[in-house]
């Protein structure tokens, strides 16, 4: 049988103190297997770039993360460098302070400020942070997101936060084909990314990818819940 | 030390990636009542917090490059200038842990440099992440902090292992009595945080500075 993760799995060397030596080696010892892609932060895509050379694995990078904590004009700057550093995709953290406080117009200008800014230059993937939302703020960024051409949807970063499957489900359900949805964080076992997928998701993302493909037992993932 | 003495030397932390408005309110508000020296927020936050700390004399700090510093120099810089459009009046800024693992000391203290400069006269911090680093590499980052001109060196951004009497006493006698010391990150009483004053720091960052005020005799 196939391996549905094959394609589907991605994975990330973004520790505050690696160093590029770090990064070329985390990269290189990940491209025995068929990863869809790698995020590295802004200061490492040229590096990533290079070492995946000739390999279909994307070269993936983050903006304000995994905070969500910098200004719409300082998230730009980090999407044009991106962009201009080669980078093929960019997941990029929503303004939570202003998504919390209500201010769902002002989280769409910034949403459509990014689809523009990104255009057709590098793949915009936004992360709204599902595990502080409301089922309502859940409803309402993915709306806005959609109203604005954005169609790309991390549920969570995935730094302190596990996935929910049902995260998934809530958004597949309403906006099927519309809206790709991505998630991480939590995820241990290869049971965990493949319930995940079945339910939908496009891509399944985890730092310890080896681990989690030598899992095979153990569902830690659980349908509503946590870890 | 008395109560108004301690709390002048608190900036009172909020960095939750969840808070609203109603949370930093809550802490502005905070700060203000305990005469605080600065509520320390994220970016997003600061023109409001600006504006609910009008008229007292309470700061506001923001956290730059946070929570893990990897950003390359023109984007830290950025980040500085976007912060004080906005309206932040001390500045803490991540340091790139990586070039100091990597001994690119030239490049750090260009980094640190940067950022006094562009800092323009308001006060900066820069944060070690003093969890992920050894005692001679503490050391490097304090000299070269102290070169740069910076106000503050700082232990932690919080996210990771907290201050200890250790780092801030080596901190101390790396940068002198010209240089501030601020210890952050997992300060929960009283007797830490004077511990920790003991030690050397001239500031602390911590979300409890409510109650430790409050276990504080004298009030």
């Amino acid at each position: 049988m196939a391996d549905i993760l094959k394609g589907r799995l991605s994975t990330s060397i973004l520790d505050t103190e690696v160093t590029e030596d770090g990064v070329r080696s985390f990269i290189r010892g990940c491209q025995s297997w068929p990863f869809y892609g790698i995020a590295v932060d802004l200061i490492s895509i040229r590096l990533a770039r290079e070492v995946l050379e000739g390999t279909e694995i994307k070269v993936m990078t983050v903006a304000s993360y995994p905070l969500g904590g910098t200004r719409r004009a300082v998230k730009r700057s980090e999407v044009d460098y991106a962009i201009r550093e080669g980078a093929d995709e960019i997941d990029a953290c929503l303004n939570y302070f202003e998504l919390k406080s209500g201010h769902l117009g002002r989280v769409e200008e910034e949403i459509a400020e990014l689809v523009e800014t990104c255009a057709d230059k590098i793949k915009l993937i936004l992360i709204p942070q599902f595990a502080v939302l409301t089922n309502d703020e859940k409803e309402g960024v993915c709306q806005a997101m959609l109203k604005r051409g954005a169609h790309n949807l991390k549920t969570n970063t995935g730094y302190g936060y596990t996935t929910v499957v049902d995260d998934v489900t809530f958004i597949k359900r309403r906006y099927g084909d519309e809206m790709s949805v991505e998630v991480s964080g939590g995820i241990r076992t290869r049971a965990d990314a493949e319930e995940v997928i079945r339910a939908g998701a496009c891509l399944v993302h985890t730092s310890t990818p080896f681990e989690v493909l030598a899992r095979t037992a153990d569902r830690a993932v659980r349908k509503g819940g946590t870890l | 030390m008395t109560r108004t003495e301690l709390a002048a030397l608190i900036d009172h932390t909020f960095l939750r990636l969840q808070g609203s408005e109603t949370d930093i309110a809550r802490v502005c508000c905070e700060a203000a009542r305990y005469q605080f020296a600065s509520v320390a927020i994220l970016p997003t936050a600061i023109p409001f917090a600006r504006c609910v700390l009008k008229g007292t004399s309470v700061k506001v700090d923001a956290a730059l490059s946070f929570f893990r510093g990897r950003y390359p120099l023109q984007l830290k810089l950025r980040e500085v200038e976007d912060a004080i459009d906005a309206g932040a009046q001390e500045l803490d800024l991540v340091m790139s842990v990586n070039l100091l693992k990597e001994r690119q000391l030239d490049a750090l203290a260009l980094e640190f440099a940067s950022f006094v400069r562009t800092a323009g006269g308001l006060t900066t911090k820069i944060i070690l992440e003093t969890a992920l680093l050894t005692d001679e590499e503490k050391v490097l980052a304090c000299e070269l902090a102290r070169d740069a001109g910076a106000s503050f060196v700082k232990t932690s951004t919080g996210l990771m292992e907290g201050a200890t009497t250790h780092d801030v006493s080596l901190m101390r006698r790396t940068v002198g009595p010209g240089v501030g010391v601020k210890a952050a990150g997992g300060i929960r009483d009283l007797s830490q945080a004077l511990q920790l004053i003991e030690a050397g720091a001239t500031r602390l960052g911590t979300s409890a500075g409510v109650s430790i005020i409050e276990a504080m005799e004298g009030g």
